[in-house]
């Protein structure tokens, strides 16, 4: 802990604030039966850094993906700087992957992997060697890093790597797919303090997905709460975390360990899922009334910049 | 957690009354690319009947070849000195032939990815079936009986339904519970969890988590469990022995390491999580990695990255305390938090 901790400047998230990425009922099939994401409606504000919560499966890596256009919507749209989308060009939007090593080819040098996206727009060969040596050094890696091999960085390096290479061609957002989630928590700590300075000097967006509560209530400005699907509660970190509205966002706090024993938590009762017209968390939730299992519940606000999804808060 | 301990069992068949498990002195070694290299060095532990001691520490840091080690799974090639006793029983010289007994039976694994754990293709009924009637020695009729029960005790519901279904149409949690299951079908006399809840949503840790300190309590069996996660520590753990580049840096009761932690490496360690009292800001963070095992400085290995390193701390390794052990010359003041 050489480096003092720095406060910055909190950042805010405003209502008022441009958007960058428009979606408006997303519904993504992968097959038959219940949709992968269920109309999911969501504006991702410039400059700042929404957080993506749900269980695994809940849909988080498929929105993303469709936002990146990565993969094409079912039905719905997006919009990224009021232009619809497809095409979006990778000068415009990155991708970080949770699992480092894997998403470097083994065989190339850092060095060429960094340099793959300038190839593919053109720099030249100069160009390219000062930028990567400038983009080593951002994410604080030596110039003469680029030479070496994945399998000689460690996980927390070769996620620096990974998250320079997003950086090559100056995109203004990255969609940051569980980017700490394999690391320790030491190293955690050095990937998120690199990932808010890189935010903060570029004026980026991101799209950060994490399972993890904590994490995202320090990282984030706001935070979106999938589940199977559905979006079911957004609005600013902090209150999500200090006062969660929807039953699933409470049961996901009350899961979170700090200190102490185990948390009591609500049992889940598997089995039953809810038909396609209800909401989907009915099944396992406390507070469930017959109208949840027929009709979805609209997303209301309940607060400044904090919608939910539930019948039963509504009244 | 102490409220778990008094659960009633619904069962109790344990064998003759489990001792602990005793390590004293242990060092790993293994072939690297600048010859043979320490990568666990002087390593004692001990865990009673009943107890959960954690291990944490960095990737790298040597803990999953710990409890590889206890389970007699090291690589072809490792090299082991001092001792590891079960029940008074050495394990560190025993052959394969009593390992292939042993494993599996006394000494259980469960390791992170459930579904790695168990065979895709096969019902899990059948694949926890074969592991009771290997380990029991029963017919099939009676093992399927039991592993009813063993499904039921572990919390599962309709458990003859649920043992017909294979991996994949199981959730990680499922999956899990029945990896449990297997590693309790021998009724073991350690239990080696390697990062067991890491792979699992939060709600699911909780479930998973509880049912181990459960098992573990009413079997009273020893229990290791290796993890990165402090919060999981703090949540079901009685001892933690913190490692750093395969060396024991602090080690002793959880209520006084992570709460009153001394050495600089796990005061660190316990700072940088997000939590409210740095909200936003920048998270503290210990600059620079672990030094690569062949390239380890002599004295403390984490002097490099040391706040408080002296230049003794260049030299030596200082150990001082009892119940609560502590490798550091600069300790932080025990009032630290």
């Amino acid at each position: 802990m050489s480096e003092a901790a720095v406060d910055m400047p909190p950042r805010k998230s405003e209502l008022a604030d441009p958007v960058l990425i428009r979606a408006r009922g997303i519904t993504r099939r992968f097959g038959p039966g219940l949709p992968a994401l269920d109309a999911v409606t969501l504006d991702i504000r410039q400059g700042e850094i929404l957080g993506l919560v749900g269980e695994s499966g809940s849909g988080k890596s498929t929105l993303g993906r469709i936002l990146l256009g990565l993969i094409a919507a079912s039905e719905g749209s997006v919009t990224f700087d009021d232009m619809p989308m497809p095409p979006l060009r990778p000068t415009e939007a990155q991708i970080v992957f949770q699992d480092a090593l894997g998403a470097l080819n083994p065989r190339r040098t850092i060095g060429q992997s960094i340099a793959l996206p300038l190839v593919n727009a053109g720099w030249s060969r100069e160009r390219r060697a000062d930028r990567i040596s400038e983009l080593l050094q951002s994410v604080g890696l030596s110039p003469s890093d680029a030479a070496r091999y994945p399998h000689q960085f460690s996980g927390g390096q070769c996620q620096r790597i990974v998250i320079a290479r997003a950086l090559a061609l100056g995109p203004r957002f990255l969609f940051l797919d569980e980017p700490v989630s394999a690391l320790d928590v030491s190293v955690q700590a050095q990937i998120l303090n690199l990932l808010a300075r890189v935010q903060a000097e570029a004026g980026l967006t991101f799209l950060f997905v994490s399972h993890d509560l904590e994490v995202v209530r320090h990282f984030c400005d706001r935070t979106a709460v999938l589940y199977r699907g559905q979006l079911m509660e957004t609005g600013p970190a902090d209150e999500l975390y200090d006062a969660p509205r929807h039953p699933y966002t409470r049961a996901l706090r009350a899961s979170v360990l700090n200190g102490g024993g185990l948390p009591e938590l609500v049992p889940e009762t598997p089995g039953s899922d809810a038909a396609p017209g209800g909401c989907r968390f009915a099944a396992r939730c406390p507070k469930v009334r017959p109208i949840c299992l027929i009709e979805r519940p609209p997303e209301r606000p309940v607060g400044p910049d904090h919608t939910t999804a539930c019948h039963a808060l509504t009244d | 957690m102490c409220a778990l301990r008094s659960l009633p069992s619904p069962q109790t068949k344990s064998p003759a009354p489990a001792a602990g498990v005793e390590v004293t002195g242990l060092n790993i070694s293994l072939p690297g690319p600048r010859g043979r290299s320490a990568i666990v060095r002087d390593l004692s532990l001990s865990c009673a009947p009943g107890e959960v001691l954690a291990i944490v520490g960095e990737s790298g840091s040597g803990k999953s070849l710990t409890s590889l080690a206890i389970s007699g799974l090291l690589p072809e090639g490792a090299h082991v000195t001092g001792s590891v006793r079960l029940g008074g029983r050495e394990l560190t010289t025993l052959s394969e032939r009593k390992w292939r007994d042993l494993r599996g039976r006394e000494v259980a694994m469960i390791f992170q990815n459930p579904r790695g754990s168990l065979h895709p293709m096969l019902p899990v009924g059948r694949q926890l079936i074969e592991v009771l009637r290997l380990h029991r020695r029963t017919r099939r009729v009676e093992a399927r009986a039991e592993a009813v029960k063993l499904l039921t005790r572990l919390g599962l519901p309709d458990p003859q339904n649920l043992m017909l279904r294979v991996p994949h149409q199981l959730s990680g949690g499922m999956c899990q519970r029945i990896a449990l299951a297997m590693a309790l079908a021998g009724r073991p006399r350690l239990l080696l969890a390697d990062e067991p809840t890491t792979a699992l949503d939060a709600a699911v840790q909780v479930e998973v988590l509880r049912l181990l300190a459960e098992t573990v309590a009413e079997e009273r069996i020893p229990m290791i469990l290796v993890t990165h996660d402090l919060a999981v520590v703090e949540a079901v753990a009685d001892k933690v022995l913190v490692l750093y580049a395969g060396e024991m840096r602090e080690y002793g009761p959880v209520s006084s390491v992570l709460q009153r932690p001394r050495h600089p490496y796990t005061v660190a360690l316990t700072a940088s999580g997000p939590s409210a009292a740095h909200r936003r800001g920048r998270l503290p963070q210990i600059d620079g990695t672990p030094p690569a095992p062949w390239d380890r400085p002599p004295g403390c290995s984490f002097a490099p990255r040391c706040a408080n390193a002296s230049p003794i701390c260049q030299t030596e390794l200082a150990e001082t305390g009892n119940a609560h052990r502590l490798r550091c010359h600069n300790p932080a003041e025990a009032a630290h938090v």
